[in-house]
């Protein structure tokens, strides 16, 4: 469990920073989109598949550091694994929306 | 000179409090270390209680908190800290009494990486030999002193320091897998994994900023996850 979640940490930071700096050079070459171009954009597969990549290293990333967090600071197992639950449940929802958001923009 | 020290006796006292000493500026000159005021204090008041065995950073007792930072007392010159000077016993470890605290979980995490060679092979005629550069990977590691200034000084240590080993015991951790006799390479990373022991480093670095010797326990670390995905992949 130690070295795979740390590495997923790790991984998961590469894929976000290059998505970010992709997206950074997108619109810093194509400024200001309207509704129609944003929605062009995000419709194409590549992008589409790219972006649920993004939210699905996002909410790994954040999955890492958040349990980073409750297992320096809970110390009592029962109120560390429902918030651990918690966080997971919260995560998931993020996804499942994200997800829904990136279907609907590429229907 | 002014000096506030912790002062702490489980046995007649309810609240640790700070006691402010003053030192005669002529007692002191540019060579005074630390440890010399204290024992110039000591003689003020005999109650004042600290470890110091050496006196010159090679047995570890006398580690404290001065101004805020972990340090040896006897190789610190007085002259280098801002006054007034404040001393405090390391942080998260129980008080024993003033500037004493209690090692024990200390030790413990160091005795969980079996900081001793483990070799399988027949016991050999002579030393088990290493080629120069195979012992030069030993340099960095083996000049602990276990002061503990190194995990005193680790917030991953003070939250959890009964399942998080420590950077001084890591430190050692490495020192055995870095070295060319041992063959419990296994069994000993094999010991680190999970989410506790060796993972809730998160490179904050308060180690190296802190090691009287020097050492870097960071990165030490670090070697041991380059070998951990080394060994699964």
């Amino acid at each position: 469990m130690g070295l795979r979640v740390w590495l997923l940490q790790r991984v998961s930071a590469i894929y976000l920073g290059g998505y970010l700096v992709y997206v950074l050079v997108h619109f810093s070459l194509h400024p200001r989109p309207d509704y129609a171009e944003w929605h062009n954009w995000i419709g194409q597969p590549l992008v589409a598949i790219g972006s649920a990549g993004f939210v699905l290293a996002l909410l790994l990333h954040g999955w890492v550091g958040l349990r980073d967090v409750v297992l320096d600071y809970v110390h009592h197992l029962g109120l560390r694994l429902v918030l651990l639950t918690l966080i997971v449940f919260l995560l998931l929802g993020s996804g499942l929306w994200a997800i829904r958001i990136l279907m609907q923009a590429g229907s | 000179m002014k000096i506030s020290i912790y002062r702490f006796n489980p046995e007649t006292d309810q609240q640790p409090r700070m006691q402010d000493f003053e030192l005669d500026d002529d007692s002191l000159d540019r060579d005074t270390m630390l440890l010399d005021a204290l024992l110039l204090l000591k003689a003020q008041d005999e109650t004042l209680t600290f470890r110091r065995s050496c006196g010159e950073g090679v047995c570890g007792s006398d580690g404290m908190n001065v101004n805020g930072r972990n340090l040896l007392a006897c190789v610190t010159p007085l002259f280098s800290l801002r006054t007034p000077v404040e001393i405090r016993p390391m942080p998260g470890l129980p008080v024993i009494r003033d500037l004493i605290v209690d090692m024990k979980q200390f030790y413990r995490q160091y005795r969980a990486v079996d900081p001793y060679l483990v070799n399988k092979d027949p016991e050999p005629e002579v030393e088990r030999l290493q080629s120069p550069a195979e012992r030069e990977k030993l340099d960095g590691l083996y000049e602990c002193i276990l002061c503990g200034c190194c995990s005193t000084s680790c917030p991953s240590f003070w939250w959890n320091p009964d399942k998080f080993l420590g950077p001084a015991a890591l430190l050692q951790s490495w020192r055995f897998l870095a070295d060319s006799r041992d063959q419990a390479t296994d069994e000993r990373l094999a010991n680190l994994d999970g989410p506790f022991k060796l993972f809730r480093c998160h490179t904050i670095m308060n180690c190296v900023e802190v090691c009287p010797k020097g050492l870097n326990p960071t990165q030490a670390i670090g070697r041991i996850k380059e070998l951990m995905i080394r060994r699964t992949t």
